[in-house]
């Protein structure tokens, strides 16, 4: 669990894929979570195993020594993983291992990403080969396109003409310069709001008047937006708590716009396209500069723009209001988080599992950095002690080594933090040089547990 | 569940009934402490006023090479 949340804080921060060892089929079954976490969030991870040797009597190098090797001997070990793989195989020579990673990789990181799993026998890993050398230049991972032209006057348009234009999005803060586009887009379709049902990425910087937080899957903007294009999301509402009028019209951008992995998951939208977000984005908004510039009313605009920066400094206050400590002294998770916004370096990297209190943390940090606010996007609680972990490497290893990178700070939930395996995490942080901020949210468990144990019931906090 | 039977039986039960209280609440500092040898910074803080300067500490503390672990007390709901 904790290393392949490192490996994933890591691929997550950086977009390198990582790598994770472990032993045969219980090491495999000790990564847990992390691979629904791999799966579902997007990282790039390659798992490699070894298998139990195929020989017992000393027929090849590596044929069978130990006890264990009966006992940890199993039908398929690929199947243990293989549902939330992208690609899982057997090495079978290591005539051709060098193709067989590069095509393991190629997986793990084309969209959408995630995790490949490789197992190779010891007789295989024993082999003697010549040693050969690849162009590794005709590996790299496939390149996903933008939208259609079609597509960008028609979305173009239709937020140019609508009257509560709503852009909802998970995880397109995942490319660092996407926010930087979505503002551009906000800029030029005075009155979009912009709004984040992902919480694992920072998607756009609260301090702009578009912006509506995080919110999960609950928001009085998705009832009222005439126009709805989605970028970049798993769940934007829930429909039997809120959605959108019947005629609003909705467009999908997605990676993964019928989400390969999920069983049950539609979203009534009347155009959907597999696309990269930050293409897409600024096909739409050059159109809008180039060829609508006619379009837009300047006066309405103006009116929009106006409206827009009222609501959302009301956002702000009633935000500030709410985080206030209780006469008694006691406080919330707002009021705490305030208080770190305010002491930890701005620059700060936030890996966050804050289960039922996320709301609260993400309005009161109020992420305004691409890059600066980190979750794995899954549900398998326990990532951000080791994401925390593999976040501060990457940052430190990215500025030129230990204690260089960017001050990282883990906010996670009582439960979680159990979740997190510490016992290894705080070790691992001793032994590997790796300092972090944990803050621990002590409520006794509840509300999360109680509710539903997910954290779809941050519902509780959006009202 | 509440949000399927607001009504029903896990809305009158407490949360020790159905074993998912965390009380007596376990010293989340001390686990992490001990798991890095006794080289990291814990603290507990339960007052607003309290907050600046345990938050300071533990910042030092990062910074100057040692993991930190503040266990917070918080109120549910904001």
């Amino acid at each position: 669990m904790v290393a392949m949340s490192m490996a994933d804080g890591f691929a997550r921060l950086t977009g390198k894929p990582q790598v994770v060892i472990v032993h045969v089929d219980v090491g495999t079954q000790g990564l847990g979570a992390a691979v629904h976490n791999a799966s579902t969030g997007r990282a790039p991870v390659m798992v490699f195993a070894g298998l139990s040797p195929f020989t017992l009597e000393g027929e090849m190098r590596g044929s069978r020594t130990e006890y264990i090797h009966w006992i940890q001997d199993v039908p398929d070990q690929k199947l243990i993983l293989g549902q939330y793989c992208r690609y899982s195989a057997e090495i079978k020579t290591g005539k051709n291992i060098k193709q067989m990673v590069n095509r393991a990789l190629q997986f793990a990181t084309s969209d959408p990403q995630g995790p490949v799993y490789l197992v190779g026998a010891r007789e295989v890993m024993e082999e003697d080969i010549e040693p050969y050398h690849l162009a590794q230049d005709v590996w790299d991972r496939v390149e996903l396109g933008g939208l259609p032209q079609k597509a960008v006057r028609q979305i173009a348009e239709a937020l140019v003409g609508a009257k509560k234009p709503l852009l909802i999005t998970g995880y397109a803060g995942r490319n660092h310069q996407t926010p930087a586009a979505l503002v551009e887009l906000a800029n030029a379709v005075k009155g979009l709001r912009v709004l984040d049902t992902g919480g694992s990425d920072m998607c756009f910087p609260a301090s702009h008047p578009a912006w509506l937080g995080l919110r999960f899957g609950i928001e009085t903007e998705i009832k009222e937006a005439d126009v709805i294009v989605i970028v970049d999301c798993d769940v934007p509402w829930i429909p039997t708590l809120c959605k959108p009028a019947a005629d609003a019209r909705v467009f999908h951008i997605d990676v993964d716009p019928l989400k390969q992995m999920m069983p049950l998951f539609y979203v009534p939208a009347q155009h959907r396209y597999r696309a990269d977000a930050l293409t897409s984005v600024e096909q739409v908004t050059a159109h809008i500069k180039t060829a609508l510039g006619d379009k837009l009313d300047a006066a309405a605009a103006s009116q929009a723009w106006d409206a827009l920066t009222a609501s959302h400094q009301k956002r702000l206050d009633d935000i500030a209001a709410k985080a206030q400590p209780a006469p008694d002294g006691t406080f919330g998770t707002g009021h705490l988080c305030r208080q770190l916004r305010k002491l930890c370096p701005p620059d700060t990297i936030w890996a966050v599992e804050a289960v039922t209190n996320t709301g609260f943390v993400h309005d009161n940090l109020l992420p305004e950095l691409p890059g600066s606010w980190l979750n794995c996007g899954g549900g398998g609680l326990g990532w951000s002690g080791g994401g925390a972990l593999g976040i501060k490497l990457a940052s430190d290893a990215a500025h030129g080594g230990p204690g260089k990178g960017k001050f990282v700070v883990q906010v996670v939930g009582d439960g979680t933090f159990l979740f997190s395996v510490p016992g290894s995490v705080y070790w691992i942080s001793k032994r590997y040089n790796i300092p972090v901020l944990t803050i621990v949210l002590n409520n006794k468990g509840k509300p999360g547990l109680f509710l539903s144990g997910t954290f779809e019931i941050i519902l509780s906090l959006t009202n | 569940m509440l949000l399927v039977h607001p009504e029903g039986l896990g809305s009158k039960a407490t949360n020790e009934e159905i074993n998912i209280s965390f009380d007596p609440v376990p010293d989340y500092g001390a686990i992490a402490k001990g798991a890095a040898g006794g080289d990291l910074f814990t603290a507990r803080v339960e007052k607003a006023a309290d907050l600046e300067g345990v938050i300071n500490q533990a910042i030092e503390a990062v910074k100057g090479g040692q993991s930190a672990v503040l266990d917070c007390k918080v109120l549910s709901g904001c």
